[in-house]
């Protein structure tokens, strides 16, 4: 029985959904495999969230902390992915509250490990001063592009990264923003908008 | 989503017509490749095992009692004063969890309200935002770009948030179990936050919580932009005010709250007429009393945008409390209509509680 067999067989689980059950069940070594699995992904999306590499490994760390914190109410009912990606949203976003709340309270920003948005923005005004207004080389132009990103606002940008670098869907995207599909399609055409006005003059020549 | 990293090509329209987000961002897709991967210090992961290892550490860490150390036979001495005192405590466990609530509930319930407590106290009311929505020409001061940029970032975000939940509360999803694993993963700062903020709401009268029920619910509304817009609004001109100020002008009434931006615009286009020429009409000289509470710049200018006038970033405070604003501070007798002073915040809310 064909039919039968295929019922019976267990649901097929994403190789970090399978980490995370063994991390869930108290294995050590499975955590381990999952940091280095996923490390650089995470630090690539903060990366260009924040704009600071040492900002962007803590805030991958915080989101394995708080995945290992979480595991024992990790439920496979979702792929491993969207629930870290939910996380990944929620840091960054608390990276951002808590600035805000460093703002009320008086204290500068800086652009340390604990760096805001508001930092960033600094920073990518300070990149921005140095560009000519001509397209020069790869690293001119991860400069633009960065500037662009750093222009977004916070959830455009963290869309259309996830977009990008972790090859999200739109619902992919919802599920891990708590966003509708339409509003993440609204925030990434916004998005689209905004980017293409920063980078008209780098658009119209070929893009490497 | 794959685990990997390959790069989309030429995704053609799924069968819903939904699209993916390459083929929507077009020709940005491509520029996006010039933003590089990146790659985790050596150390990161040794980092990060070890960082969870002391988590696990200090839990694991408590004291533990090895009963039956002592003397042999002893443990018949404790063994039914111990099964008396542990069935006691399972009878009371059980009987605390049939009448008492989950601790999470209380959090759980209003989470949304919770969370955002802040901004919806800001707002105030949804007679308020009406009221302002109504209003022309209100504009927030002059603030740095990127300080700006931060704060309607973080507006949108509370709203996209409340939006969120608004939308899930019309589904048929778990919404307490999400809400509770998204309590579940906040650190311990965030979560005390959240807990303190609880319990400020629990604090409030049934009408004021109302009141913030019913600003959640507006700005979570589609149909609602001129109120969201007019929420918008108001949080630059309270970020744009002096820290000593803001909860001063928070704890305003609605009706107060109008008062004050009415006298701040009188203020402001009579200060942008005399710096062409003096206004017809309007007694008195200008404010040259000090600013504001807070002692703002006396021009009102907020105290980041440099010193003008009397009453510098460490001025005494002014007579104008909250309704003069920062450095808005008003002579005495100088407007026809001006309201009142001010009671000290405390007072007022008591005024409100009352």
């Amino acid at each position: 029985m064909a039919t039968d067999s295929t019922v019976m067989q267990p649901p097929v689980r994403d190789p970090s959904t399978e980490l995370m059950l063994r991390v869930r069940d108290g294995d050590a070594d499975a955590f381990a495999d999952l940091v280095v699995a996923w490390q650089d992904r995470l630090v690539t999306l903060f990366l260009h969230h924040t704009g600071d590499h040492a900002t962007a490994e803590d805030l991958a760390q915080e989101v394995f902390l708080r995945v290992y914190r979480a595991r024992a109410t990790y439920q496979p009912t979702a792929k491993f992915t969207t629930w870290v990606h939910t996380i990944a949203n929620n840091v960054a976003s608390d990276l951002r509250q808590r600035a805000y709340r460093r703002l009320e309270r008086g204290v500068p920003a800086t652009t340390s490990a604990s760096s805001s948005a508001i930092g960033l923005d600094q920073l990518a005004v300070a990149a921005s001063s140095f560009l000519p207004a001509r397209l020069a080389d790869r690293t001119e132009l991860q400069a633009v592009v960065r500037d662009a990103i750093a222009g977004l606002n916070e959830r455009q940008r963290m869309a259309v990264l996830l977009a990008k670098f972790e090859q999200c869907s739109y619902e992919e995207i919802a599920a891990a923003m708590g966003l509708t599909v339409p509003a993440v399609k609204s925030l990434l055409f916004r998005a689209r908008d905004q980017l293409r006005t920063a980078l008209e003059p780098y658009l119209q020549g070929d893009v490497p | 989503m794959s685990d990997g990293h390959a790069a989309p090509n030429g995704r053609p329209d799924d069968a819903s017509g939904s699209g993916l987000p390459a083929d929507d961002l077009g020709e940005i897709w491509g520029a996006l490749d010039a933003l590089p991967r990146a790659s985790a210090s050596t150390d990161m992961a040794a980092t990060t095992v070890d960082m969870a290892a002391v988590t696990t550490a200090r839990s694991a860490s408590r004291p533990t009692i090895r009963f039956g150390a002592g003397r042999p036979g002893a443990w018949r001495e404790w063994l039914l004063p111990a099964v008396a005192v542990a069935g006691s405590l399972m009878a009371g466990i059980v009987a605390g969890r049939v009448t008492a609530p989950d601790p999470d509930v209380r959090i759980l319930e209003y989470l949304p309200l919770v969370r955002h407590l802040p901004l919806l106290e800001e707002a105030g009311s949804v007679k308020f935002l009406q009221a302002l929505a109504a209003r022309r020409n209100q504009q927030p001061l002059r603030m740095p770009p990127e300080m700006l940029r931060g704060e309607e970032q973080e507006f949108d975000a509370a709203v996209a948030d409340l939006q969120q939940d608004h939308a899930l509360g019309s589904a048929a999803r778990p919404l307490v179990e999400d809400r509770r694993l998204a309590i579940a993963i906040l650190d311990g700062d965030d979560r005390d936050a959240i807990e303190r903020s609880a319990a400020v709401f629990h604090e409030l009268s049934k009408a004021e919580q109302r009141d913030l029920a019913a600003v959640a619910a507006v700005l979570a509304d589609p149909e609602r932009e001129e109120l969201r817009a007019a929420a918008r609004l108001w949080h630059l001109i309270i970020a744009a005010s002096d820290p000593p100020d803001r909860k001063n002008i928070i704890a305003l009434a609605a009706d107060e709250r109008l008062e004050w931006l009415e006298r701040r615009s009188r203020m402001r286009e009579w200060m942008g007429e005399r710096r062409g020429q003096p206004p017809a009409g309007v007694e008195g000289g200008p404010p040259r009393g000090p600013g504001g509470p807070g002692g703002g710049n006396g021009d009102g200018r907020p105290r980041w945008q440099g010193q003008r006038g009397e009453g510098g970033p460490q001025g005494p405070r002014g007579d104008g409390g909250p309704q003069g604003g920062r450095g808005e501070g008003r002579s005495r007798g100088e407007f026809r209509s001006a309201p009142p002073p001010l009671e000290p915040a405390s007072e007022q809310r008591s005024a409100k509680d009352g």
